[in-house]
């Protein structure tokens, strides 16, 4: 398995594309001006899949250890993106959160979610911070503090344009990595502690985000209000079964259910699609996950061990989190669902993940009958065997 | 740190596949164990139905021939909750719906309140769609507005009620496709005959929108009402008429769209309903109204045999097509605002009956059994301090001592002053009772009016401060003061002494069928029959003999009714009468004549009253005569084609007598009359505008104001040849 782990994960990565297609086209049809039959969305989604897969090959042939000599530049880039999205003009809030930077280039809309992007430069960052050799991650300064202080300034700016999902994401993508670099137990658990009154006081803080919270416990008392959208969702599974309605019979796509295209997929393939369908759609973002770890767990250094781990929670957190709130375990915040939901820069930060991923694997030191892994403590940099 | 490293990894890899398994885990009991749960919830497919309007049945005379039946109408509904949801579909993104406020009052506190516009959206897609075809016209919007609010989308709302043909198919043709609105094609009353019988008839009304209850709405989709009579029969055998409704169910879509119809069963038409009425009889009783000249006035004629009414004219009168479906402010207001008061039904209204009541009071006598006595006129009679006068006294002269039926010849009123108190007032309201002088006769009509037939009791209640005197039963006697009787009382009065004291109720309906089927056969009822009640045959046949000698006798009053080779028995009647027209008081006679005929064996009981008369017998009794004559002459070959009438235009000008052009050797009317100049009758007779409820005025078409008219192009006559655009390929295909 760990030597076809690339394999695997592009197997799956295929086919949450093909599906995420299919959906798009079942469920766009109805909700496009002039009845969809132009695919409007379905073609731009393709636009920015054929990007995505450009840019994923790019990575794939890219020595991913190129990445750790810029990390400062990831780290302040990332930053700064973020820090737009918050200047109006560039920036734009949709739904609540200013989390849209857009730009009109020749008639064309552009709009890109930086957060997307910024998750994957903070990895970067992180990762090559720890895989620096002098940096211990047991000790206080350099090993916490000064990690602990990127983190902080990404969350704290994701915070800022009122994004709690996407903040609480990049807070527990950061302290996973750090987690897994070895930060000692009694710092892990201050930055968890702290993280999650961060949390708290963002859910206290911003409006409606309690009540995000609180309708969870009996969603169908507020179907008419905040709970519409996930109490549809619950409609769209259930009505769904184990069998589905069959592709195009959804019925909540049928201007019930907002976002249905983008956020709220999952639902829609709950309904069209039946159990079979759910079931195999979080079989293959397991098999993303453990194909992930694989990658990472032979991984040829530290840097690329943490890189590999991190960009694999990403893409198993951003699923998880996603499907947790289409099937109202988790309040709503709108995270897509990566590879599957319309939505150009969702899908152009998955594949670039995927792409990363790709590289570190074809570097992977793999374990032979007979032979130890060669890995040398603290190096940045190992011979390809 | 190699295997720290992978023991983190391999923790944190397997709090994911837990993740995963919870996901697993509560998809599981989404999607299988509640899936049932669910299921039903989910909006889907329907089906829905709408309530398709029965046809009303026909209205037919006792011959079958067709007095009110139906015509196809065309006409356009706007479904207002469909064409705003529709609007707001196709809403660009970041649009607004338009508002409006209003104000309302919730829990007796005035709050403004905010609703969409229907009006700026209607005007926006359907009145511009219209527009383009040369069909829109203005609203009202505040009607639209409050049905939108009260409704939304259950009764559609109406928009144009008056479609031609043309228009129809032009509409059929383009086939709109205009979210909500729908062109129906729908079966409305029609009137074959114009305004012949219209007062009996009445009209039909559409439905008050307003007005129908949530239960009636209820198991609806779309609630489209019945038509309901407003007015006459078509108002009293609404639930005979109306008809049994159809069900349209429609399949809509999970969107909501229409995509067909699922099953049609058709709306049955109501029952039929047959009247008494002869349609020859009422043409000839119209006509001879309108050709004597008549400007206001009425004409009964029932079968005195089993008081069937078989001809009831009013003039003037009304076109009930043009109630149909709906009538223009304008017209409306003319009728309303004409002072002859044309939607007025004269014939079951309350006028002084003058001396036709002395019938009345004859019976009386009767009752008390001073019948065979003699009373003295000399001129008049003294009560209190009031000398009363009888109408020779005019002339000089008096009639000397006189019995029953000479005094009804005579028609003396000093006699019936004496006899009617000699009868007492008692046993004159003990017969008007039985007669059915001064209450409701219960015929099917619901503008009836009682009449007034006055007692001490009567008087107590309604004039206090009067008391009683045996100078108001002397002017009661004689039909003047305070009675008020209506024509229709009056020929049921005659027609009970053509039958020989058997009173029928007088009545309209004859029998209701249902297709072939009768449903309901309307046996006539006694009223009262005197005989039981102490009066005798040969009593009787005194008061008819007197009634013989008015006609025929040279020294009788209603000359003017003699009809060659037929005997005519009949009693005039003068109630004088004031009308003040601009402060001025003019003279306004109501002038009567109650006849029967043949003598023996009566066919036919008459009563005629023309306003505005002379006297009796110049006025009244010519047009009786002429009904009775050509009525007889019906069963010995005459042929009458009953024709569409027109209105009857009213007047006030003074009749001096009437004649018709065609009949010869009519004896000159007596030229003076009895008048009961002695008491002037009160005017309490006035003539109320009908109708009296909102419920049963006729629709009245709504006028456009100015916020319901934008864009409404003037230029509506030649619309222009919009050249359909041919669906695509795509929609060709798939639909």
């Amino acid at each position: 398995m760990a030597r076809r782990s690339s394999f695997f994960l592009l197997l799956s990565v295929t086919l949450l594309v093909i599906l995420g297609f299919t959906m798009l086209a079942s469920t766009c049809y109805f909700m496009e001006k002039g009845g969809g039959e132009g695919y409007f969305n379905l073609r731009k989604q393709a636009f920015w899949f054929g990007v995505s897969v450009a840019a994923m090959l790019g990575l794939a042939w890219t020595d991913y250890n190129l990445w750790a000599k810029y990390w400062k530049y990831a780290f302040g880039g990332g930053l700064v993106v973020l820090v737009l999205c918050l200047i109006p003009g560039i920036g734009f809030e949709v739904n609540g959160s200013r989390r849209w930077m857009g730009a009109s280039i020749g008639g064309i809309d552009l709009r890109v979610q930086p957060s997307e992007f910024a998750k994957i430069l903070l990895l970067v960052a992180l990762s090559a911070w720890y895989g620096m050799p002098d940096v211990d991650p047991r000790s206080t300064r350099k090993g916490f503090f000064i990690p602990a202080a990127m983190l902080a300034a990404f969350v704290l700016s994701i915070g800022m344009e009122e994004d709690l999902g996407n903040g609480s994401l990049t807070a527990l993508l950061g302290i996973s990595v750090m987690f897994v670099a070895g930060v000692r137990m009694r710092w892990l658990v201050l930055m968890g502690t702290s993280a999650l009154s961060l949390l708290a006081a963002g859910i206290a803080y911003f409006p409606n985000r309690f009540e995000r919270v609180w309708i969870l416990s009996d969603l169908e008392k507020y179907k008419d209000g905040l709970g519409l959208q996930q109490w549809i969702s619950l409609l769209a599974f259930g009505s769904g079964g184990i069998e589905g309605r069959h592709l195009g019979e959804g019925r909540m796509k049928l201007s019930y259910l907002p976002e249905a295209h983008t956020d709220f997929i999952f639902p829609m393939v709950g309904e069209e699609l039946g159990l079979w369908g759910t079931a195999g759609t979080v079989l293959l973002f397991a098999l993303i996950v453990a194909a992930g770890m694989c990658i990472a767990a032979y991984a040829p250094n530290r840097y690329g061990k943490l890189l590999g781990f991190g960009l694999t929670t990403l893409l198993g957190c951003e699923a998880l989190l996603n499907m947790g709130v289409t099937t109202a375990m988790l309040p709503n915040k709108g995270l897509p669902l990566p590879f599957v939901s319309y939505g150009g820069s969702s899908l152009l930060a998955a594949f670039i993940a995927v792409g990363i991923l790709v590289n570190i694997h074809r570097q992977g030191v793999h374990i032979t009958r007979g032979q130890l892994p060669v890995i040398r403590r603290n190096s940045r940099w190992t011979p390809q065997i | 740190m190699v295997v720290k490293y992978r023991f983190r990894l391999y923790l944190l890899c397997l709090a994911m596949m837990l993740g995963f398994l919870v996901l697993v885990y509560r998809l599981w009991s989404l999607q299988i164990d509640r899936h049932d749960e669910f299921v039903h919830r989910v909006p889907s497919a329907r089906e829905e139905r709408a309530r398709v309007p029965g046809v009303r049945g026909e209205i037919r005379d006792r011959n079958g021939l067709v007095l009110a039946s139906n015509r196809a109408a065309f006409e356009v509904r706007i479904n207002l909750g469909e064409m705003v949801s529709e609007y707001k579909r196709q809403l660009p993104k970041g649009g607004a719906v338009p508002t409006i406020e209003y104000d309302a009052t919730e829990g007796g506190r005035k709050v403004r309140k905010k609703e969409t516009d229907v009006v700026q959206i209607f005007n926006e897609t359907i009145q511009k769609a219209f527009n383009e075809m040369g069909m829109a016209k203005g609203i009202d919007s505040v009607d639209m507005q409050v049905h939108y609010r009260t409704f939304a989308g259950v009764v559609p709302w109406v928009y144009r009620d008056d479609l031609t043909f043309s228009e129809f198919s032009r509409c059929a043709e383009h086939n709109l496709g205009l979210p909500g609105v729908s062109v129906t094609e729908r079966a409305v009353r029609f009137y074959p005959y114009g305004s012949l019988a219209c007062h009996i008839l009445g009209y039909v009304r559409l439905a008050d929108d307003q007005k129908t209850t949530a239960e009636e709405r209820s198991g609806w989709d779309y609630f489209l009402p019945d038509d309901y009579g407003g007015a006459g029969v078509e108002k009293t055998f609404n639930e005979y008429l109306r008809g049994k409704p159809g069900v349209r169910t429609m399949k809509k879509n999970e969107r909501g769209r229409l995509v067909g119809e699922v099953s049609f069963v058709e709306p049955h038409k109501g029952n039929d309903v047959f009247l008494t009425l002869d349609a020859r009889i009422q043409f000839i009783a119209e006509r001879a109204l309108r050709e004597g000249g008549v400007g206001r006035g009425a004409a009964v004629v029932i079968d005195p045999s089993s008081g069937e009414i078989l001809a009831m004219a009013s003039v003037p009168s009304y076109d009930p097509n043009r109630f149909i479906p709906s009538i223009t402010t304008e017209e409306y207001a003319s009728y309303l605002n004409n002072p002859a008061n044309p939607l007025f039904n004269r014939a079951v209204n309350g006028y002084a009956p003058g001396s036709t009541f002395k019938i009345v009071t004859s019976f009386a006598g009767c009752l008390a059994d001073i019948q065979s006595r003699h009373f003295n006129c000399a001129g008049g009679v003294t009560y209190g301090n009031k000398f009363m006068k009888c109408w020779i006294a005019e002339h000089g002269g008096a009639h000397g001592s006189l019995d029953v039926s000479d005094a009804i010849m005579r028609s003396c009123n000093s006699f019936f002053y004496l006899y009617g108190n000699a009868a007492g007032i008692d046993n004159i309201a003990k017969v008007g009772k039985l007669l059915g002088v001064g209450e409701r006769t219960g015929v099917e009509l619901g503008e009836e009016s009682s009449g007034v037939l006055p007692t001490p009791e009567w008087l107590r209640l309604n004039y206090p401060r009067d008391r009683w005197s045996p100078g108001h039963t002397a002017n009661t006697s004689i039909g003047q003061g305070m009675v008020l009787a209506t024509p229709l009382q009056m020929a049921s009065v005659v027609a009970t002494v053509a039958n020989a004291g058997k009173a029928y109720k007088p009545h309209l309906l004859k029998r209701v069928t249902d297709g072939p089927d009768v449903v309901l056969e309307n046996e006539p009822t006694v009223r009262a029959d005197l005989a039981k009640e102490g009066i005798e045959p040969k009593e009787v046949e005194m008061i008819r003999r007197g009634m013989w000698k008015v006609v025929n006798a040279e020294a009788g009053t209603g000359k003017g009714a003699r009809i060659p080779g037929i005997e005519v028995a009949g009693k005039t009647g003068t109630a004088q009468f004031w009308r003040t027209v601009d402060g001025v008081k003019q003279k306004d006679n109501h002038t009567w004549f109650i006849t029967f005929a043949p003598y023996k064996d009566p066919k036919y009981a008459v009563c005629t009253l023309v306003q505005g008369g002379k006297s009796g017998g110049g006025c009244a009794a010519p047009v009786a005569r002429r009904i009775l004559e050509q009525s007889l002459a019906l069963d010995n070959g005459y042929e009458v084609t009953v024709q569409k009438m027109p209105e009857a235009k009213g007047s006030f000008k003074f009749v001096e007598s009437v004649t018709y052009a065609d009949s010869g050797g009519v004896p000159e009317a007596v030229a003076s009359d009895e008048e009961g100049e002695s008491a002037p009758v009160r005017e309490a007779s006035e003539e109320r505008p009908a109708p009296r409820r909102s419920s049963d005025a006729p629709t009245i078409r709504r006028k456009a104001d100015a916020a319901g008219s934008q864009g409404v192009s003037a230029q509506q006559e030649v619309p222009k040849a919009v050249p359909v655009r041919r669906a695509g390929l795509f929609r060709r295909l798939f639909q």
